[in-house]
């Protein structure tokens, strides 16, 4: 019998699964409404949307179109509103159900489809205190992903300033999609603020760029493009490495988070093997990728994207750690991977660390929480 | 192997004008490939076998060393050498034969150095200095006492590692 991931489903209860602690390191909490956000909002750009009739940018319907069936799982599709759109649907679906200890949640709110260089930093201001007020403040096992105007680093930056020393601030979102990789130096405001105020960078599916979403161009199809943006984690990864990022700041960690981890393994050997011979050109690179991609990667494992049982604990071996994973639920997107099973691939004591242990570390969250 | 043979672990390989600066000459001596550097004057011997997958690493550039503290620091550190295998580009210190990124592989380098045409000419007749043996014979290095000679040594300079 093969039981879901991401969902307690009715014949599966949560014991079964798992009776030790949960910290869910990637829930999603969508603004009902650009409305919702004027509270949050600086009235001229209330004023500036009613003007011209604009509802809110359009990112995320392109990442995550309403009706597919990916886009949110059926039992978690509330009437009338969009899924994951408040605090007591999380808590009816989630937080209770799985009795977290804690939970992140990740605001992907489509900010960077947003090209406005004032009304971007704006809403993703709006976005963040919404955040904190209407999710944080109200249920003290959340903590939260701001979102970032990440197309723009120096205001990004400020941002982060403004909102990531809030205490129950763990990590910046940053779109997978970007016109720039992620490790090019023009981010170095970013990484200076994130880490400053030891955050944790998350990388999210989707984002908005000029460019194709694809490394390569135009898929014809949402099936097709929804499943090749594994390569956009790759290729951010890499950038990240080969530039040196964790060279010039050491503290950086980086969440990757609906990107599966199955490739991992294999990538981190060739990104290994070409650093061995070309690493004359990055020669800040002063050890493996794989043991940069150790210290500074954790993965999420909503997707886990794994194929058999056996298969499966040869990829975790070959992960060759057993810190490197975080369980999520990636609510309310709707993934098929049976947890059950990958626990039991895993060796004993790696469980509790993926269940909980590991992502208390990472996000700090004896601190966050204590503030409760 | 002959007593001759045995004997005989030094060769002279060139007289030292024929490889300037910057030039390498690949030789063969005791049944063994080697690569004969002249890097900025200074005489140094490799192995021609790369302890990665045992490629030709003598065939591959010569680079410096590039430094760096973290991205957009590139400095080129001329005091230090790297043989590069054609392969996979791997590094090797032209002196300790010690691999970039794996401390624990080593390339193979050999003692050379230069000794003037009387001191080679004494050891020639001691028997305790061969001519380059091989296909080569004819091009066999004739020695004067007007000139200076290359000197390679197969006793390596480190035990134990082949």
């Amino acid at each position: 019998m093969t039981r879901a991931v991401t969902a307690l489903l009715k014949d599966t209860t949560r014991d079964e699964l798992w009776t030790g602690p949960v910290v869910d390191c990637d829930v999603h909490a969508t603004p009902p409404s650009l409305e919702a956000l004027f509270p949050y909002t600086d009235p001229v750009w209330v004023q500036g949307a009613r003007e011209r009739g604009w509802h809110g940018p359009n990112g995320q319907a392109l990442a995550y179109p309403p009706g597919a069936p990916t886009t949110a799982r059926d039992e978690w599709r509330p009437q009338g509103r969009p899924p994951a759109s408040s605090l007591e649907l999380l808590r009816e679906h989630v937080l209770d159900p799985w009795r977290v200890d804690a939970a992140i949640v990740n605001t992907a709110y489509g900010v960077d489809s947003l090209r406005h260089p004032d009304w971007a930093p704006a809403l993703a201001r709006a976005v963040n205190d919404w955040l904190i007020a209407e999710w944080l403040d109200r249920d003290p096992r959340l903590v939260g992903s701001m979102v970032i105007p990440a197309r723009d680093p120096a205001a990004a930056a400020a941002e982060i300033e403004r909102v990531g020393g809030h205490p129950r601030i763990v990590q910046v979102t940053m779109p997978v999609r970007s016109e720039r990789l992620y490790g090019q130096r023009v981010f170095w405001p970013v990484y200076d603020a994130i880490t400053r105020h030891d955050l944790v960078m998350g990388l999210s599916w989707g984002g908005t760029t000029e460019d194709a979403p694809s490394p390569t161009g135009y898929a014809s199809w949402y099936a097709e493009e929804y499943a090749t943006e594994v390569q956009l984690y790759g290729a951010q990864l890499t950038s990240m490495v080969y530039e040196g990022i964790f060279q010039k700041f050491p503290g950086l960690r980086v969440t990757m988070l609906e990107s599966g981890f199955a490739w991992v393994p294999t990538w981190s050997w060739s990104i290994n093997k070409k650093w061995k011979g070309l690493r004359r050109e990055i020669p800040w690179v002063d050890r493996l990728p794989t043991e940069i991609i150790r210290d500074h990667f954790r993965f999420s494992i909503a997707p886990a994207d794994l194929g058999p049982a056996h298969h499966m604990r040869k990829i975790i071996e070959w992960l060759g750690s057993e810190d490197m994973l975080l369980f999520a639920t990636d609510y309310p997107h709707l993934h098929t991977d049976d947890l059950a099973t990958l626990l039991d691939v895993m060796p004993e004591s790696m469980r509790p660390k993926v269940m909980s242990e590991s992502a208390r570390q990472w996000y700090r969250l004896d601190r966050a929480l204590g503030t409760r | 192997m002959t007593a001759a043979k045995t004997r005989s672990q030094r060769f002279v390989v060139a007289r030292v004008d024929e490889i300037p600066p910057g030039e390498r000459r690949i030789v063969e001596a005791g049944g063994r490939e080697i690569g004969v550097y002249n890097v900025g004057g200074r005489f140094y011997a490799m192995l021609n076998r790369c302890p990665h997958l045992a490629g030709p690493l003598c065939a591959g550039q010569v680079v410096n060393a590039v430094e760096s503290s973290g991205p957009g620091d590139v400095r080129l550190e001329e005091s230090r050498t790297y043989v590069t295998c054609p392969w996979h580009n791997w590094e090797f210190d032209i002196e300790t034969g010690q691999s970039y990124w794996n401390p624990k592989l080593r390339a193979r380098p050999l003692p050379v150095g230069v000794e003037d045409g009387a001191e080679i000419e004494a050891a020639l007749a001691r028997g305790d200095l061969a001519r380059l043996p091989g296909p080569y014979r004819a091009e066999m290095v004739p020695v004067s006492v007007e000139s200076d000679y290359v000197v390679l040594s197969l006793r390596p300079t480190r035990g134990g590692q082949s």
